[in-house]
Order: C-alpha cells, then sequence, then structure tokens
C-alpha cells in the first residue's frame, strides 16, 4: 500500500489538472454574450479588455497563439468558434486568398474614419475590405554600448568582437530575408542560388548567435547573456525600459515592416459584438491606451492627442523620418521557395 | 521470479462489457490518429489545403537529405545522453530512497513528485532565471568574489542537457525505486554469506534482479526525450534543431503536413525500437512501476 503512494499522488495531481481544463471550458456569458478572440498573448492589453467589458458587458474570451501560423491553423479548423482574430499583414494575405474572413461593413464602424491612410490599402487588402490595421512596426538592431561595439546595419551583427553575444528572432522569414537584403537582395528573395548565398552567410554568423528566440529576445540583453541582437520594434522597446542604456538602431540596409491588423472571421458566432469591439478599439483614446500598452506604432490619427509625449519619442517604436517610407513588406512566397526557406533554416541550424 | 509466469491465464468469453469503453478510447484517440498519420505521410503535400489525397512516396525519399540525417542523429543523441544522465543520478536516488524509514520515504516521494503540479515551462524558466546572466548563481558567485565576469551558464549543450535530465528524473526515479523496493534482501544477504564483497554483491545481485525497473525508467525517459524541443529552445537557445522543432517548422511554416507526418512516424520508429530492446531484454510485456 505504502510503496504505491507515488502512483496514488500521480493519479491525483493529474486528476487535479484535468478538473481545472474542464472548469475553464465551461465558463458563462456576460450580460450581452460573448466575445472569442484569438491573437497573441497579451495583444490586447488588459486595462483595454477590461474597460471594453465594463462599457458593453460582453465577456472575454481569449485563445492565445504563438505565432501567425498558429492562428491560422486555429482558424481553419475551427472557423466558427472565433469572433476576432488579430494577426499579421502576410497570413491576413493568406486567409483572405482562403474566403476565411468576413467584408466588413463599414456602417456599422462610425469610428472608422479615424485610421490612419498610411497604414490601409496594403498588398493583404488593396480596398480595405476585410481588415482594420492595428500596431505596426519594424525589426530594429538593439546593443549594449558597454559590451558590443556600435551597430549601424545588419551586417554588423557579423563583427568579430560579438562571437557568441548575438540574440536573433528564431523566425526562419525575417532573418533570412534581411540577411538577403544584407547581401543586397530582395528582402522577399525567391532565387535559390541566392538563397544559398543567403544560407552560407548566416552559417558564417553562427558562432556569434547566442540565442535564437522569437517570443522573449530582450530578456537575454537584458541579463546580459547577449550584447547585441535583432528583434520586433515592441521587444526592443521592453528591454530599453528595463536597461536605458540600449542603443537602437535602424538597418542602414533598409527596414523591414509589418502591420498586424484585426478582422471578423467570415464564420464568426457573435458578429455584433465584434462590431462593437472593433468600433471600441478605433476610438482614439482606447486606441492610444492600447499602443502604449503593446509598443508599437499606432495606425490611428484620432489617437495622436492621447499618446504620450515619451511614447511618441520613444526611438525603438518611433523611427527616424524617412525610414519607413521605403520599408518593405515580408511577403508570401509559393510553396517551392517556402520549402527552401525552410530547409535551409534547418541547415542553418545544423550547422 | 517472473510475475507473468506465475499468473494464471483467465478464460475469456466474448468481449466483456466493463472493458468496451478502453477498446473504444483506444481506438478513437490511439488507433485513428495514428492511422491518419500513417495515410498523410503517402499524400501529396499542399500549403492550403495541407496535403491532397495523391499518392506519393516522396515524402519518405526526403528523408535520405543528410541535413534531416543530422537531426535524427542529434535527437538520439541526446535522447541517449539524457537517459544515461538520469540514470546515474536517479538510480542512486531510489537505492537510498528505498534504504529510508517509512516516513522519510513519503516525504522524499512528495518532494520527487511536487514539481510535477507546476507546468514544465514554468519550471523551465525557473533555470533560465537561476542560470542567466544576471541569474541567481551569477549573483551569488560574483557577491562572494568567486569570479569577477558572470559565468555564460545558459545557452549551450550542458544547459539543454540539465534541463532535460531535470525535467524526466522522476520517470527514472519511481520505477527504479519500485524495482529496489521489491528486491529480496536475503538474497543479498547470501552473496554476502558466500564470500562477495559488497561491490560485487551489488553487480552480480541487485543490479539484475533490479533491472526491469531501470530498464523501464531508460523507456520512460528516452521515449519523451526524442520529440521534446522546448528545453533545447528555452535553455539551450534554438541553435540547433530537434526532430520536434522540424516537425513543428514542417507542419506550420512550411505547412507540409505529409512531411511532418513521415517525421513523426520517424520519432514513432525511434521509440518502437527502444521498447523493443526492452522487452527482449527483460522478457516483460508491460514497464515495470507503471503496471
Amino acid at each position: 500500500m505504502r510503496k504505491n503512494i507515488g502512483k496514488h499522488l500521480t493519479a491525483v495531481a493529474l486528476s487535479a489538472a484535468l478538473c481545472g481544463t474542464l472548469l475553464a471550458g465551461c465558463s458563462g456569458g456576460g450580460e450581452n454574450g460573448v466575445i472569442n478572440v484569438l491573437t497573441y498573448e497579451g495583444y490586447f492589453p488588459d486595462n483595454v479588455v477590461q474597460k471594453f467589458t465594463e462599457e458593453t458587458g460582453i465577456q472575454w474570451q481569449f485563445t492565445a497563439a504563438s505565432s501567425n501560423e498558429e492562428m491560422y491553423d486555429k482558424l481553419r479548423t475551427s472557423p466558427d468558434m472565433y469572433d476576432i482574430v488579430l494577426c499579421g499583414d502576410y497570413m491576413l494575405d493568406t486567409m483572405v486568398q482562403s474566403d476565411m474572413l468576413l467584408a466588413l461593413d463599414k456602417e456599422k464602424l462610425p469610428n472608422y474614419g479615424n485610421l490612419n491612410p498610411d497604414y490601409q490599402s496594403k498588398f493583404y487588402d488593396p480596398d480595405n475590405t476585410y481588415t482594420v490595421p492595428y500596431a505596426a512596426g519594424s525589426p530594429v538592431l538593439i546593443y549594449n554600448p558597454e559590451t558590443s561595439p556600435a551597430l549601424s546595419s545588419f551586417s554588423d551583427l557579423w563583427d568579430e568582437s560579438l562571437a557568441g553575444k548575438v540574440v536573433l528572432l528564431d523566425d526562419i522569414r525575417v532573418i533570412q530575408g534581411f540577411t538577403a537584403q544584407s547581401l543586397g537582395y530582395d528582402l522577399n528573395e525567391t532565387d535559390p542560388a541566392k538563397l544559398e548565398e543567403v544560407k552560407n552567410r548566416l552559417i558564417e554568423l553562427k558562432p556569434n548567435i547566442k540565442l535564437f528566440d522569437s517570443n522573449t529576445p530582450h530578456n537575454a540583453l537584458v541579463s546580459g547573456d547577449a550584447a547585441a541582437g535583432f528583434m520586433f520594434c515592441s521587444q526592443a522597446a521592453t528591454a530599453l525600459a528595463e536597461n536605458p542604456n540600449l542603443q537602437i538602431a535602424f538597418p542602414s540596409e533598409g527596414a523591414g515592416f509589418g502591420i498586424d491588423c484585426i478582422a471578423i472571421p467570415a464564420e464568426a458566432p457573435n458578429v455584433d459584438n465584434a462590431y462593437t469591439f472593433l468600433n471600441f478599439i478605433l476610438d482614439g483614446e482606447n486606441s492610444a491606451m492600447a499602443s502604449e500598452g503593446i509598443l508599437y506604432i499606432s495606425c490611428n490619427q484620432a489617437a495622436d492627442a492621447y499618446l504620450s509625449d515619451a511614447f511618441k519619442s520613444n526611438p525603438a517604436v518611433y523611427p527616424p523620418d524617412g525610414v519607413l517610407s521605403d520599408a518593405q513588406f515580408i511577403m508570401p512566397l509559393d510553396d517551392a521557395t517556402t520549402q527552401i526557406y525552410t530547409d535551409n533554416w534547418t541547415a542553418i541550424k545544423n550547422s | 521470479m517472473s510475475r507473468a509466469k506465475v499468473r494464471q491465464p483467465k478464460k475469456r468469453r466474448g468481449l466483456p462489457a466493463a472493458v468496451l469503453p478502453m477498446y473504444i478510447w483506444t481506438a478513437a484517440f490511439v488507433l485513428l490518429p495514428l492511422l491518419y498519420i500513417v495515410v498523410v505521410s503517402f499524400m501529396t503535400p499542399d500549403r492550403a489545403a495541407g496535403a491532397l489525397p495523391i499518392f506519393t512516396l516522396g515524402n519518405y525519399a526526403r528523408l535520405a537529405d543528410p541535413i534531416f540525417l543530422d537531426v535524427f542523429l542529434r535527437s538520439l543523441r541526446l535522447a541517449l545522453e539524457t537517459t544515461v544522465i538520469t540514470f546515474l543520478l536517479g538510480y542512486p536516488f531510489a537505492y537510498c530512497m528505498s534504504r529510508l524509514k517509512d516516513k522519510a520515504k513519503n516525504i522524499v516521494m512528495l518532494l520527487v513528485i511536487i514539481p510535477f503540479w507546476t507546468n514544465s515551462l514554468l519550471r523551465t524558466y525557473g533555470w533560465i532565471i537561476m542560470l542567466r546572466g544576471n541569474g541567481v548563481v551569477n549573483t551569488l558567485l560574483t557577491g562572494w568574489g568567486l569570479i569577477d565576469q558572470p559565468l555564460s551558464l545558459l545557452y549551450n549543450y550542458g544547459s539543454t542537457l540539465l534541463g532535460m535530465a531535470y525535467s524526466l528524473i522522476p520517470f527514472m526515479i519511481l520505477p527504479a525505486y519500485s524495482s529496489v523496493e521489491k528486491l529480496d534482501r536475503a538474497a543479498v544477504e547470501a552473496a554476502r554469506d558466500l564470500g562477495a564483497g559488497k561491490i560485487r554483491a551489488f553487480f552480480t545481485v541487485t543490479l539484475p534482479l533490479t533491472l526491469p525497473g531501470i530498464l523501464s525508467g531508460c523507456v520512460l525517459v528516452f521515449v519523451p526525450s526524442t520529440g521534446m524541443f522546448f528545453i533545447s529552445d528555452l535553455m539551450g537557445g534554438a541553435k540547433v534543431s530537434m526532430l520536434g522543432n522540424l516537425i513543428n517548422e514542417q507542419v506550420h511554416t512550411a505547412r507540409n503536413l505529409p512531411f511532418a507526418a513521415v517525421l513523426s512516424l520517424v520519432m514513432l520508429a525511434m521509440a518502437l525500437v527502444f521498447i523493443f530492446v526492452y522487452r527482449k531484454a527483460t522478457g516483460e510485456s508491460e514497464l515495470e512501476g507503471m503496471a
């Protein structure tokens, strides 16, 4: 009996975990029903969500995903489970192509005019039929001047003094794209021979790399494990908030650009609540609150009045004038090229 | 000696209703998904639909590419090293634990199991907080003046091994402990009476008699380690691809479901080979301590 205690404890632990999961599944709705939201963890800040629930009586039900690809998979396998999806530009393109999104009825969005046209009519939605831009940003170089030489271009990461000190996004497209750009090729290069060069160039960078991390690359920079890195602007801004000595630079080879947009899935179960939320987040004050929370460029003109000066002058979030004007998007690629990017990435990791 | 031989098999008439739910469960959640993976592995990759129902062997042909072979070998090596480390640490631990008084035994057992109640990702982050540049270990060492510069303890192969062994060691301790508990001490005493030294008695009596527990622990550690990649990602800095990473990338980025299915079957084959060796070595069909 006694020697079985381990087995019993394991069983109890497992049943407790199961009960927890079941209970989480059966929560009721608010007075005005629910809204099911699919996006990255923390991408709608808590204070914004709280305000929305208080103002509308709609209960917020959230599903976290760790990548655009994961959101696509979730939406594809359960198209009638989500009312709001917030994801990146190239994935929106795929979703639009696959008829997964609802054409928005602008009549239901009185605040729609608040949007900044600079962030509209992009490749994934040229007529602004499906998407509402929410946040924009560019990946940036960030370094600790005490332990790293000053950086100004992406190629500077190859500097010998940075051996074992660099943190990079664990992102197949972004890292290979920027390396291609630093070699004078396109951010969305498709020529296999040039991609081979990119692969070899990145293999040369391998001794400098301390770690790849897409979710929390700023942590390694703050803890001192890395001296320089390349990461999304919100991550760089988080690092900067914790260590103001860190320096930001936009790669001289050219910036990359991304816009994350909100959309309503074509089979959303609570479409009215989804419109209520869209109109809420398009309000200038609410939008400003969200942008300050997530540290990305605001896509809302009406928000400008509410954004703090500290936020508007944050070097990690708002690049110097002109940097973004000729910035390119990471574009969707055909199957064969995507496979080359994936296989080359495996080879880079193998080296 | 073996329990299986002592037990008389009962005669069965038809399918007892009591086990029917188990068969349904197994069919629905084990057999069908497995069958699905096998079928998909022969289908033609398609980004939009995931897979097209056109027969091909091309997905299997890609396995011959040396870049994938590297990944298999690396995953295999990490899994084997993890197994050896957990054995070297876990077996003596289980042995000593079985020698404790009942009360102390329960406390130690609780200490082994309680960390299981926390999410393994959280425990991994715990290690990162301990080991990072300005982490607990480095702060203490520099504080005591033992080192000038913080040591680089994270994001290397050693920290990956540490994380793997830490996460999986209970799976070694529990079956090994169950085996040591069952060990007939009289057999060890007899060996000692017949003139064997402590070490000789251990290697000729104790070790062979507890082998089923050890091997069962090895299976329970090895099989999950072939697929675990979040530890290599978080504590190893994601600098190398493991089999698990490869499957993840094929599903999410390349959206090549058929090749991901092939890779999953490779992982399954690695586990099956290991379990086959276990069954040959012990003659047991059930894992010690888990039956």
